[in-house]
């Protein structure tokens, strides 16, 4: 399948292409926030609009880590201290990144603001989460500047402690152009799997039984929502007060991705108790969210354990040889070894890059195990193109039809009026069996009128008057053709039965959703003990073909008798 | 002419039977009927049959043995077959004919114009030959000559062994490709074999074989061997 593959190469492709652009993206961000010092960051709760001024006495200020505000939702002040180099870009840009509202000042003037400050969750508004104020250039002399913020934080969630992610002065164009040229692999991933999953879906939608296409497709989407939620922060932006439901929806989203992921792996290679399985991750990923520590320890837990059990399942199904477990398991095994290198750095760097090799590995073992289904459907149609020859060659075989014939003729040349029997006997033989090939199931009531037919021609054959008794038997019920009709010439053929009476009969139980018919027929004094003939190899294949692996066909000797039980399921 | 119908269905028996007796009545002293070759043994056995009509379908091993147990007996094997197909087969072990089912009385008489002959239609390329309980096939390349032995016959190999076959040298003879010519009483010789003809004293002949073995020819047989060979 040339398509599948296509969609595979992309992916790897794109996992190839987003991992130096984020890396790249990372080490600018890094160059552009080292002019300024986090660590001469101090704070002050309160409100006095001289603290914005460069002259202002910071002495008695609450020192502390940039990163760690005071706990308040109160107005409260930032100071921090910059340094411009002499041949530092210009314009310059003062870029924030905080769950608060704030004003922004350089040296005491005013660069912008996100929403409006206020003293009361009702005077304050949220807004953007992170900001980019230009530094006039008048300002941006080279040497020591302060950068003061106003804050107010009334609709952060008290979960959200470090509420300050970020000050930094850089070229202003570099840091415009930051949030698309960070975010350029992670977008390229994105349509990526948007792309593989809306093609998993049509070919689900065009054979709905293959579970595994939808799951597929589920995971992609689900990994392309969570680069969206991931991605969103930088390249559309939200009001402050929606940072917490993005967090969730990331954290969720990661979550899905693992049970998504599991629940992919353990219905494609059939896993057994698959159910208990990915329920078990499920419970496991939810419990995974009460690791404390932030948001990105509790993704990191969740994929921990949702590879865990990918591991264990794909293992699983490469010691039962199922195709294409090699390429999962390999998938598998990469991602989880990138998790152990990294540690929590995992989910800046290498989640996406990683992912996509996996979900890569995922895409060629479908690949694999729909060329390997389809060779066994081709095997199933050609098996079925020869059983039906089969089937057509039966009755047209000289052993048959030129005994058939011979006695005919005898009939003929004595008894004119048995002789038309005779004929028309077999006419009715040859004519269900016309009509019956090519079908896979018939009616019972097809298939004893096929037997009677042949047990009519049989008797004049043979001098004997058979006789098949079918009572208690639904003849609605279908059967694969002439298996019936086998087992009555195979009981003809065996038992040498004397001239005179000979009746078989058909009884049909039914219990657990199995229905078992029971043919008796009675054995000749001298049976000729034979090896198993074509006969009933040509039954077996039939109902293989039918009703694989749920049937069953047993035969021997029981008082006097030779029983046959064949067990087929009720609805075939 | 005494037969043995094999055959499993009586409508084919009896038709067979009927047309051997509308053609052949008066020669025929005694017909029996079998539904199995091993029901027929006792009969075949004790020798009380001359030809054995046998229904055969040589499609997997059992029509096989069956037919070599039966072209190994004392008497003629006819076999009748709803399979045509196979009749070439069924003569290579040495049948005297082959009639395909189904079969009117056109056919049947042709059958008895071949008894009567006694000489196949298909001449064989190997005979089976009982041999401690098992049948072997001994191809008829390797016959040098055949000699009688009472009712039997013996089969002269070209390694020199001998093997003792239950058909009588007639019958035998009558089942070889006409490269063999019976050139006594008691023997039959295959030509190619023959290197010269000698007279020895009290006008008696012999043939002698390439490997030096010497067959005697009988007075009356003689001459037509001698013309036989000399135009060979």
């Amino acid at each position: 399948m040339g398509t599948m593959r296509l969609a595979t190469l992309l992916l790897a492709t794109l996992s190839l292409l987003g991992a130096p652009g984020a890396q790249v993206a990372a080490a600018q961000t890094d160059a552009v926030r080292t002019a300024v010092d986090p660590a001469s960051a101090r704070y002050q709760i309160g409100d006095v609009p001289g603290w914005a001024s460069p002259e202002a006495d910071d002495a008695g200020w609450d020192r502390r880590w940039l990163y760690a505000p005071p706990d308040t939702q109160a107005v409260l002040w930032l100071r921090l201290d910059a340094t411009v180099a002499a041949d530092a870009p210009r314009p310059l840009g003062l870029s924030v990144s905080a769950v608060a509202a704030r004003e922004v000042y350089w040296d005491g003037v005013r660069l912008g603001a996100s929403g409006r400050v206020g003293a009361d969750a009702a005077s304050e508004v949220a807004g953007p989460i992170d900001t980019l104020h230009p530094i006039p250039d008048s300002l941006a002399t080279p040497g020591r500047h302060v950068v003061a913020l106003r804050m107010s934080t009334f609709r952060r969630p008290p979960s959200i402690g470090g509420y300050v992610h970020g000050v930094g002065v850089g070229g202003l164009e570099g840091m415009a152009a930051w949030p698309l040229t960070a975010n350029l692999g992670p977008l390229l991933f994105l349509g990526g799997f948007v792309l593989v999953g809306l093609y998993y879906g049509v070919l689900h939608a065009a054979d709905r039984r293959r579970t595994p296409y939808l799951l597929t497709a589920l995971l992609c989407l689900a990994v392309a929502a969570l680069l969206g939620a991931e991605s969103w922060r930088w390249v559309v932006g939200y009001t402050y007060d929606l940072h917490l439901a993005r967090l969730w929806t990331v954290t969720g989203l990661t979550w899905l991705v693992g049970v998504l992921l599991v629940a992919t792996f353990a219905v494609q290679f059939d896993a057994p108790r698959r159910g208990a399985l990915i329920a078990g991750t499920a419970v496991a990923g939810g419990l995974a969210l009460g690791v404390p520590g932030g948001y990105d320890p509790k993704a990191l837990a969740i994929i921990i354990v949702a590879l865990a059990v990918a591991f264990g399942v794909t293992a699983w199904a490469v010691w039962r040889r199922r195709p294409g477990a090699g390429f999962a398991l390999a998938g598998v095994a990469v991602c989880l070894a990138t998790v152990t290198a990294t540690g929590l750095g995992f989910l800046d760097e290498a989640f996406f890059p990683a992912f996509a090799a996996l979900v890569a590995a995922l895409l060629a073992s479908l690949g694999l195990q729909t060329r390997d289904q389809r060779q066994r459907h081709e095997a199933a149609l050609a098996e079925a193109a020869r059983l039906d020859a089969e089937l057509v060659k039966k009755n047209l075989q000289p052993h048959f039809l030129m005994n058939t014939l011979t006695s005919a003729i005898e009939w003929v040349e004595t008894d004119p009026a048995t002789g038309v029997r005779v004929l028309e006997a077999l006419a009715d033989e040859l004519r269900v069996l016309a009509e019956v090939s090519g079908e896979t199931a018939i009616p019972m009531a097809r298939e004893l009128a096929l037997c009677r037919a042949h047990l009519d021609v049989m008797g004049y054959r043979r001098d004997v008057r058979f006789r098949l008794d079918a009572e208690g038997v639904d003849p609605e019920a279908e059967v694969p053709p002439a298996t019936l009709h086998t087992l009555v010439e195979n009981a003809i053929t065996h038992n040498a039965y004397p001239p005179g009476a000979v009746r078989f009969t058909l009884t049909e139980t039914r219990a657990d959703g199995q229905r078992r018919y029971t043919l008796t027929t009675p054995l000749a004094d001298a049976p000729e003990a034979g090896p198993e003939g074509g006969g009933l190899r040509y039954v077996r294949a039939r109902l293989e073909e039918s009703v694989p692996g749920r049937w069953a066909l047993t035969s021997g000797p029981e008082a006097g008798a030779w029983v046959t039980r064949l067990d087929l399921p009720c609805a075939s | 002419m005494r037969v043995l119908i094999v055959e499993d269905e009586p409508p084919v028996a009896r038709r067979l039977a009927r047309l051997l007796r509308a053609e052949a009545g008066g020669e025929i002293t005694d017909l029996a009927t079998a539904a199995t070759f091993a029901e027929a043994q006792d009969r075949l056995g004790a020798g009380d049959v001359d030809v054995v009509f046998l229904d055969l379908n040589l499609h997997g091993r059992d029509g096989f043995e069956l037919l070599t147990a039966s072209a190994a007996g004392a008497f003629h094997t006819v076999v009748v077959s709803a399979h045509g197909e196979q009749a070439l087969r069924a003569f290579e072990v040495g049948v005297l004919d082959f009639v395909p089912k189904p079969f009117g009385a056109a056919r049947v008489r042709a059958t008895l114009d071949r008894i009567r002959s006694a000489r196949s239609a298909v001449p064989a390329t190997s005979l089976a030959v009982r041999s401690a309980g098992r049948i072997d096939l001994v191809p008829v390349a390797d016959v040098r000559y055949v000699q009688a032995a009472g009712a039997y016959s013996e089969l002269v190999l070209r390694d020199g062994s001998r093997r003792l076959h239950d058909k009588s040298l007639d019958r035998i003879l009558g089942l070889l490709p006409v490269a063999f010519e019976r050139v006594h009483r008691s023997y039959a010789v295959r030509l190619d074999e023959v290197v010269q003809l000698r007279v020895r004293e009290g006008s008696r002949y012999a043939a002698v074989l390439a490997s030096g073995d010497e067959v005697p020819v009988g007075r009356t047989r003689y001459k037509a061997l001698r013309d036989r060979l000399g135009a060979g």
